[in-house]
């Protein structure tokens, strides 16, 4: 094993604590610092040293911290942010779900009461021989099928002779 | 973080960018306040209040008089070994992610936390020698 200096020591207990050499450099190490008073004093030093900042004990930050860091947020924040279109979509998509569902639901309503219409109020018997009667197609095959066609069929035949 | 976030490119680590920030923030609130803080002064002309004792009896006060004599012991080293010994035992950074961020060779980065501990063993004499003695 070739010996080391001091100078090679210090520049060893460095790397030795990094884990960042050999192990026959750290054998050279604990050889030289069996030897050298001064430098193992060095090497115990470092050690305990490291220790004791590993290990400091977490410091509890300030009552203040937490409204000082955001009373400077707000002032980071400019004036024109609160313009800004992506807060107010997402702020706003609540709201839009809901007029969303309320005009979804009216159209709804509308629709099925215009539906219905025809089946209570049309005047079925009609549209077998008047093609501009505002009959759907389904109340018109259910008054066929029902066998009540009025005297559709009569008229029919009047107005097309 | 919250100013320079749009200058983070993905360039490095977040973590080594989180940490130039900090940095950065620390050296500027260094400069800006370096005639009103107790750093960087030989022990000789210190005027603030010996260390506590260590000895006390509450595990809670225990800790915080540990935490701040050794925050006070960092805060007396010269600001670049502070630097290096903090980033290596606190933060717990390589010595080549170290010399990255303050822009010196691993070299210099070690010989700085050398001394750093070595002067922090001088200035925690007491608190060491305090806890040992128990």
């Amino acid at each position: 094993m070739t010996p080391v200096t001091c100078d090679d020591a210090r520049s060893l207990m460095m790397r030795v604590m990094d884990d960042d050499v050999p192990e026959s450099a750290r054998a050279a190490l604990e050889a030289h610092v069996a030897e050298c008073a001064e430098c193992a004093e060095a090497w115990r030093d470092q050690q305990v040293v490291r220790a004791w900042l590993v290990d400091r004990p977490p410091a509890a930050p300030s009552p203040a911290f937490a409204r000082r860091l955001a009373g400077e947020l707000d002032a980071l924040t400019p004036w024109w942010a609160i313009v800004d279109w992506r807060r107010w979509t997402l702020r706003l998509a609540p709201v839009a779900a809901v007029l969303l569902l309320l005009v979804g639901g009216a159209l709804g309503v509308t629709s099925s009461s215009s539906s219905a219409t025809p089946v209570s109020t049309a005047p079925v018997s009609t549209a077998l021989w008047d093609s501009s009667a505002d009959v759907s197609s389904d109340a018109l095959l259910l008054a066929v099928l029902s066998g009540s066609p009025d005297d559709a069929m009569t008229r029919y035949e009047e107005k097309t002779r | 973080v919250y100013r320079s976030i749009g200058r983070f490119r993905g360039e490095a680590l977040f973590r080594t960018w989180l940490h130039q920030v900090t940095l950065n923030a620390a050296r500027s609130y260094h400069r800006d306040r370096a005639g009103s803080l107790e750093v960087d002064r030989p022990a000789s002309e210190r005027t603030d209040s010996p260390d506590p004792d260590p000895a006390v009896a509450d595990p809670v006060d225990d800790r915080l008089a540990t935490r701040q004599a050794i925050d006070r012991a960092l805060g007396r080293l010269p600001h670049e070994w502070r630097e290096a010994v903090t980033l290596r035992d606190v933060e717990g950074l390589s010595y080549r992610e170290i010399g990255d961020l303050t822009g010196v060779p691993i070299g210099t980065v070690e010989s700085r936390i050398f001394r750093a501990r070595r002067q922090l063993r001088i200035e925690l004499a007491p608190l060491i020698e305090g806890r040992e003695r128990r």
